[in-house]
């Protein structure tokens, strides 16, 4: 997973930053295709160009469960959000009913959604957005909109997010047709496997050099980085434990 | 929704001869309830992570072993490699240079098709569930799912090994399936405290969980939390 980092300019604008997304997912899907790579740049898009808080993608696995596939975040209890909408909240119900899911004060979702209520308002999230990946009456995963403002999201920002959305479900499913599924089917599995395997580098990390895990993840995010080397590859490694990342 | 599933691969599970191991038990079910000629299932093992065929429900798998021992190439071991299935529903036209040496015989062997999935948990990899077919053909999604169902059973049947000891009464519980990110976190914590590896720590972390009849998920953020240190001494 090479991130290249496109806000590098922030006087180019936020037009002139919308266009070059646009340029950079067209380009991801037409080229050697990464699932994750992909689902990961639209997570900081929407951050960067919807003015969400957080952003995280589920997608439906293989055997039919909602998996926390890309996150804009790291940070242990934003994850924890998008992992607990695997069972229920926004996300979920997005997923099942194939619409989009607003609520703009997550105060009012005590009596439905507990646990989530809570944890977000502890996190500071006040709204949360669900968007479904869907395209022809299929579904295959949910985008995740956290939003430190009270609030529906604004009709344009709404239109941007499910244009997004839309990018990533085609190039998805595209994908999906032109190597008669099973390319897919071995890249996401792959995939989530590596989510495993960053966690577990997470921990080792954490122990070895006595950090927290959020700055065990940065360790390892920011040495992929510097070596140019994929963060699940490095991750394999660090718990191998054939190399060693100074702190 | 995966629940049905799993409980659906786990009653096709129960038909088989209780008195065989889990692991034959596994292959044995594969074949009855996916559209597969045979199965088979690896172990890897040892400092060099050598493979061998734990069992095979026919001379083919054997054969397909036997071969991708030989060249170092073929579907299983690419999927061990690259951490991921592998699935190949027409062996014939995949291009020689993808498995050098290995088509011409999986051919003469009757082999059309084949599906590797390998028996992971992160960077944990005990070995492999390996299908194969007479006839060209992918599995569906519905197939797929279950063969990853079959997948995550053996999985965590060969974990949790030193614990039942081959025991034919042995169910896996659904705790792996339901793992998430802290349980992960905690095993390298684990790793790195008590000095093992890190499927060592998975089964610590499940073995002390069971011993004090909490969850695996409870421990585990106890112990990211700092709040709980696992005794060396098991």
């Amino acid at each position: 997973m090479d991130h290249v980092d496109e806000r590098t300019d922030p006087d180019d604008g936020r037009e002139g930053r919308l266009a070059a997304a646009f340029v950079r997912l067209a380009d991801t899907l037409v080229d050697d295709f990464d699932v994750i790579d992909l689902l990961a740049q639209l997570a900081e898009y929407c951050v960067d160009l919807v003015d969400a808080t957080a952003s995280g993608i589920l997608l439906i696995d293989q055997r039919g469960a909602l998996r926390v596939a890309a996150a804009s975040s790291e940070a242990a209890r934003v994850m924890e959000l998008f992992a607990l909408q695997q069972d229920e909240g926004p996300c979920y119900e997005a997923c099942r009913t194939g619409q989009s899911v607003s609520e703009p004060n997550v105060g009012d979702l005590a009596s439905r959604w507990p646990t989530f209520s809570a944890r977000a308002q502890e996190v500071g999230f006040r709204a949360v957005h669900a968007l479904p990946l869907r395209l022809r009456g299929e579904t295959i995963g949910a985008l995740s909109l956290f939003s430190a403002v009270a609030g529906p999201l604004p009709a344009e920002q709404a239109a941007l997010a499910r244009a997004f959305a839309d990018v990533a479900t085609i190039g998805i499913l595209q994908q999906r047709a032109i190597s008669e599924r099973e390319v897919l089917a071995e890249q996401l599995q792959a995939a989530l496997n590596n989510r495993i395997i960053v966690e577990q580098a997470k921990g080792v990390l954490a122990e070895r050099h006595n950090y927290g895990l959020d700055a065990a993840f940065v360790l390892l995010r920011n040495t992929a980085r510097s070596r140019r080397r994929r963060l699940a590859d490095l991750a394999r490694d660090v718990v191998a434990g054939s190399v060693d990342l100074r702190g | 929704m995966t629940t049905d599933r799993r409980a659906r691969v786990l009653a096709s599970l129960a038909l088989q001869d209780p008195l065989l191991p889990m692991q034959e038990r596994i292959c044995a079910a594969a074949v009855r309830t996916l559209p597969v000629s045979g199965a088979g299932l690896s172990l890897i093992g040892g400092v060099r992570g050598h493979r061998i065929l734990v069992h095979g429900t026919d001379a083919v798998a054997q054969r397909m072993e036997d071969l991708q021992l030989t060249l170092g190439v073929g579907p299983c071991v690419e999927s061990v490699r690259r951490g991921g299935p592998v699935l190949v529903p027409d062996v014939e036209r995949q291009p020689d240079a993808r498995w050098p040496g290995f088509i011409g015989p999986a051919l003469e062997a009757g082999v059309r098709a084949m599906f590797a999935f390998p028996l992971q948990i992160g960077a944990v990899c005990l070995g492999a569930l390996d299908l194969h077919r007479d006839r060209v053909g992918g599995l569906s999604d519905d197939y797929l799912a279950d063969a990853l169902v079959f997948t995550d059973l053996a999985t965590a049947s060969l974990l949790e090994a030193p614990l039942h000891g081959g025991n034919s009464d042995y169910e896996p519980s659904d705790w792996l399936a339901r793992a998430d990110a802290v349980v992960y976190q905690a095993s390298g914590i684990v790793m790195v405290q008590l000095g093992v590896s890190i499927d060592q720590a998975l089964l610590r972390l499940r073995a002390y969980a069971f011993l004090h009849d909490r969850t695996i998920s409870a421990v585990a953020q106890q112990i990211v939390a700092r709040r709980l240190r696992l005794d060396p001494d098991p």
